[in-house]
């Protein structure tokens, strides 16, 4: 092979992977993906002149689809597979065992990449909102799809990249919450996350103070990052913040003070081959200060089942358990230590109305105690009127989770000007995902509201239904 | 709502002790062997006992019998070690990940409980050992008895279960290091083939590696073990029997063909002649050998010279030249015996030996040298395993918090 045709195939196996002296035929169709491409980029609202470059094309397109981390590892696929493919290229000896190496990394190599490429067509099908069967021809004829996509009038798609970078997004309140010696002061400046080289903020500027014996809702769409922000609260997931539970820094204590939080996850993860009885006596085991005998532990087993009505099937596997059984196990276990903190993850799911209603007064009474309970839920109005205070997260146009509302019941309803809070949280989903697309409007509102009151010497955010 | 009582709330008292690391093992064993009774880990033990069988059925007319069998045999019961110790452990942590991340926040210690899992694996190891010795033993396979049979214990039976546990116990807890980094039981179980076959491709005992992979053999467990078994069984002193089989098994055999003039004559210019064309072929006749020959008594010209030497090249010419061979080239010549009438000229007995004793040379691998130290050396390297993946399956499940959702 000449210098010059080495060259050739370095170049186009590089921008189009294509072996222009055995491959030519395929160099029409990879000519004319890019055009349909162009097209795409230029609707999607990205830099067209970004088709021609290998790697950021792919990045970009991860862009448009929505499906960033992908696009990057997309985009580094395809460079790794150029690689190998201009390292066949010097391979003279195709039975030798370098040629052997190279052809099982391509072929891993093309499957990781056929794998990543259809989830992100998968998500560009939906930003254009077309039929998922759309992907059969990205995936066999790559060249149609991208022209008709790229250059017909009726293909456009339902939000452009561009669009992405709103002044809500980057508008921040610049105020904290006061430190108090009792109750939960929670000043999280961001939370990020590094996906594929980048870093990804998932929350940013939340700022409040939740008074002890209150009980708090949590609401937000999904992914606004509503897990996210009760690891970071209970400093399971370390965030860029200063957390504080009844005057003690979470984050520099958190080895002393995670016995004092109790975190029930969505899920019932405990395990079927123990009984009822041996879960408690072994969470109890872990839970409390080993100062307590084995007849004090045995003791505040005994009463725990008894609270949360476990008592009769304490000899019964968790296997054999109902569902509203072990979710009252799975609070029961964290209960044990009597934490000041206590989360919980959607504990009604799977529960029905009636039960749902039980186990939320049960939390209610504890709340009572002197603790603080934040919940998750899905369906929160049917128990509204147990609860003291509602936490709003909401995606930002840059699907950071963000603050849009912290404060007693009666006064979110009035900021959102809703009636429920089910029509709340449909207020600041994204009109793909069936809601209304207002999250950077509240966002920007309550923003503007807590640097007011910090501007009036007030509580420099609002705090919870007692305070205020 | 009602009344608050911040009393109850305010500052605890921080700095208390929790439970310890070595409390926290007895909870996490106490829960495997509730496991190993409810969700019926318990099958592995007859399992163990059925593919010990299975194995047996195969190899108890070989194994300590000749070198192939002893090879095959110590392969078999290699497999059957890794097999037994992958899947006692491959989905141990990864089927309770969440679970563990939970009790983590709750104060569990990881090296607590990976303690449990070791101490359990250990327990679950022995006995599916023991239960496969038992069953080799029943099947009888010829493994030698009594006192004094050992290389290192006084009995070989001991010795076999000691490298058959080493196996399977680093095997375990490769699979538990595996476990630990899985996300999924998924996960886990389509890793596990990959492992399994890197394992019996490059133990190096069976399949012959190319060059460049043969370095890769040191980093299997089945290589260790392999060689821990086939010293065991005697390797190098016992017989290769293979090849002396094929040849007495083609006994029938008819060897030989029908040749031209012509192609014998073309034969005279191959190559291996060639080689061979200034070998001397008759040496220098003396008066003396005539003499000999014919019974005469010898005299003073006994050593004066008949003949020069006569070497491969010119037998060769005179054959190329001969009037009679050139004028008969179509002429065909058989020649045809059987495998049998050939041994039989030789002397079976004689081959018999000469094959064997040739072939086991050949065979000979000092690898696998019955020796205290040889053993020892590959035990010692099934324990390196054992500890490296335990520590390794501790360190990453260390790393369970930085899970991403």
């Amino acid at each position: 092979m000449s210098v010059l045709m080495v060259l050739l195939n370095v170049l186009s196996l590089f921008f189009l992977n294509v072996r222009v002296d055995e491959q030519w035929s395929y160099l029409v169709p990879s000519l004319l993906t890019l055009v349909g491409l162009w097209g795409v980029f230029r609707k999607c609202g990205l830099n067209p002149w970004h088709v021609l470059i290998p790697y950021v094309r792919d990045v970009r397109l991860g862009e448009a689809a929505g499906m960033e981390k992908e696009g990057r590892i997309l985009g580094f696929l395809s460079v790794l597979l150029s690689f190998t493919n201009v390292l066949g290229l010097f391979i003279t000896n195709p039975d030798g065992s370098e040629s052997a190496f190279v052809t099982i990394a391509t072929i891993f190599i093309f499957l990781l990449q056929f794998v990543y490429q259809a989830r992100v067509i998968l998500a560009l099908i939906e930003v254009f909102n077309r039929k998922k069967a759309w992907i059969i021809l990205w995936m066999l004829a790559e060249w149609i799809a991208a022209m008709i996509w790229g250059w017909f009038k009726e293909y456009q798609p339902l939000w452009k990249a561009s669009e992405m970078k709103s002044s809500a997004a980057n508008f921040f309140s610049g105020t904290k919450a006061e430190v108090m010696d009792q109750g939960l002061t929670v000043n999280l400046e961001e939370r990020t996350a590094r996906e594929f080289f980048k870093t990804k903020y998932l929350l940013r500027d939340i700022h409040m103070y939740i008074q002890p014996g209150h009980m708090v809702l949590l609401l937000g769409g999904s992914g606004a990052g509503k897990t996210t922000y009760l690891n970071a609260v209970n400093g399971y997931e370390k965030a860029k913040a200063e957390v504080v539970l009844n005057g003690h820094n979470m984050y520099k204590e958190y080895k002393d003070m995670m016995y004092d939080i109790g975190f029930v996850p969505q899920q019932d993860l405990m395990r079927g081959s123990d009984s009822v009885y041996r879960t408690l006596m072994d969470a109890a085991t872990l839970r409390l200060p080993s100062e307590f005998t084995r007849a004090e532990r045995e003791a505040r087993v005994e009463e725990v089942m008894e609270i949360f009505g476990l008592t009769p099937v304490k000899d019964n596997l968790v296997v054999k358990l109902s569902g509203g059984q072990r979710k009252r196990l799975s609070i029961a276990m964290e209960f044990l230590s009597n934490p000041s903190l206590f989360i919980l993850d959607e504990p009604d799911s799977g529960l029905d109305g009636v039960m749902a209603r039980e186990l939320f007064l049960q939390l209610r009474q504890i709340a009572d105690q002197g603790k603080i309970i934040i919940v998750i839920t899905h369906t929160p109005d049917r128990v509204i009127d147990l609860f003291d205070d509602v936490i709003v997260l909401a995606k930002d146009s840059n699907r950071t989770g963000r603050l849009a509302w912290f404060g007693p019941i009666d006064e979110a309803k009035a900021f959102f000007g809703k009636d429920s809070m089910e029509e709340i949280v449909k207020s600041v989903n994204r009109e793909e995902e069936g809601g209304e697309g207002r999250a950077d409007e509240f966002i920007m509102k309550y923003a503007e509201i807590a640097a007011a009151n910090a501007g009036n010497g007030k509580n420099s955010v609002p705090a919870g239904s007692a305070a205020i | 709502m009602s009344e608050v009582n911040t009393a109850e709330t305010a500052k605890k008292v921080r700095k208390v002790h929790h439970t310890g690391r070595t409390s926290q093992v007895w909870i996490y064993l106490g829960k495997q062997f509730r496991f190993f009774i409810n969700e019926n880990d318990w099958k592995v033990l007859p399992m163990a006992a059925v593919i010990a069988g299975l194995v047996a059925m195969v190899i108890r007319k070989k194994f300590f019998v000749n070198m192939e069998g002893s090879l095959i045999g110590a392969f078999a019961l290699t497999c059957v070690a890794i097999w037994n110790g992958c899947f006692n452990s491959i989905q141990s942590v990864c089927r309770e990940r969440a679970i563990i991340k939970r009790e983590h926040r709750s104060g569990m210690h990881i090296s607590a409980y990976m303690g449990a899992h070791m101490i359990y694996q250990f327990l679950l190891c022995a006995a599916q050992t023991a239960l496969t010795m038992f069953v080799l033993r029943q099947l009888s396979v010829p493994i030698p008895r009594g006192y004094g049979s050992g290389i290192i214990t006084p009995w070989m039976i001991c010795d076999l279960g000691i490298s058959m546990f080493l196996i399977s116990y680093a095997s375990d807890m490769m699979s538990l290091f595996l476990s630990s980094i899985s996300r999924t039981t998924t996960g886990a179980m389509t890793l596990m083939p990959f492992i399994l076959i890197f394992q019996l491709v490059f133990s190096g005992g069976i399949i012959p590696l190319p060059e460049w992979s043969r370095p890769l053999s040191n980093f299997t467990i089945s290589n260790y073990g392999i060689r821990a078994l086939a010293s065991q069984s005697g390797y190098n002193e016992l017989p290769m029997t293979s090849v002396w089989n094929s040849v007495s098994g083609m006994k029938n055999s008819t060897i030989g063909r029908d040749f031209t003039v012509a192609e014998l004559m073309e034969k005279l210019d191959s190559p291996a002649i060639e080689k061979f064309k200034d070998r001397v072929v008759l040496g220098t006749i003396t008066v003396g050998d005539a003499q000999e020959v014919l019974g005469v008594e010898k005299d003073e010209h006994s050593e004066e010279t008949l003949t020069n030497p006569i070497t491969v090249g010119q037998v060769v010419e005179l054959l190329k030249n001969s009037k009679y061979l050139n004028e008969h080239k179509d002429k065909t010549i058989s020649l045809k015996t059987t495998v049998g009438d050939v041994l039989d000229i030789l002397g079976e007995e004689n081959v018999k030996n000469f094959v064997q004793q040739k072939t086991a040379e050949a065979a000979h691998k000092d690898e696998y040298e019955s020796s205290m130290q040889n053993i020892a050396r590959n035990w010692l390297m099934l324990g390196v395993f054992i500890a490296v993946f335990a520590a390794l399956a501790t360190l990453m499940l260390e790393l369970i918090d930085k899970d991403k959702r």
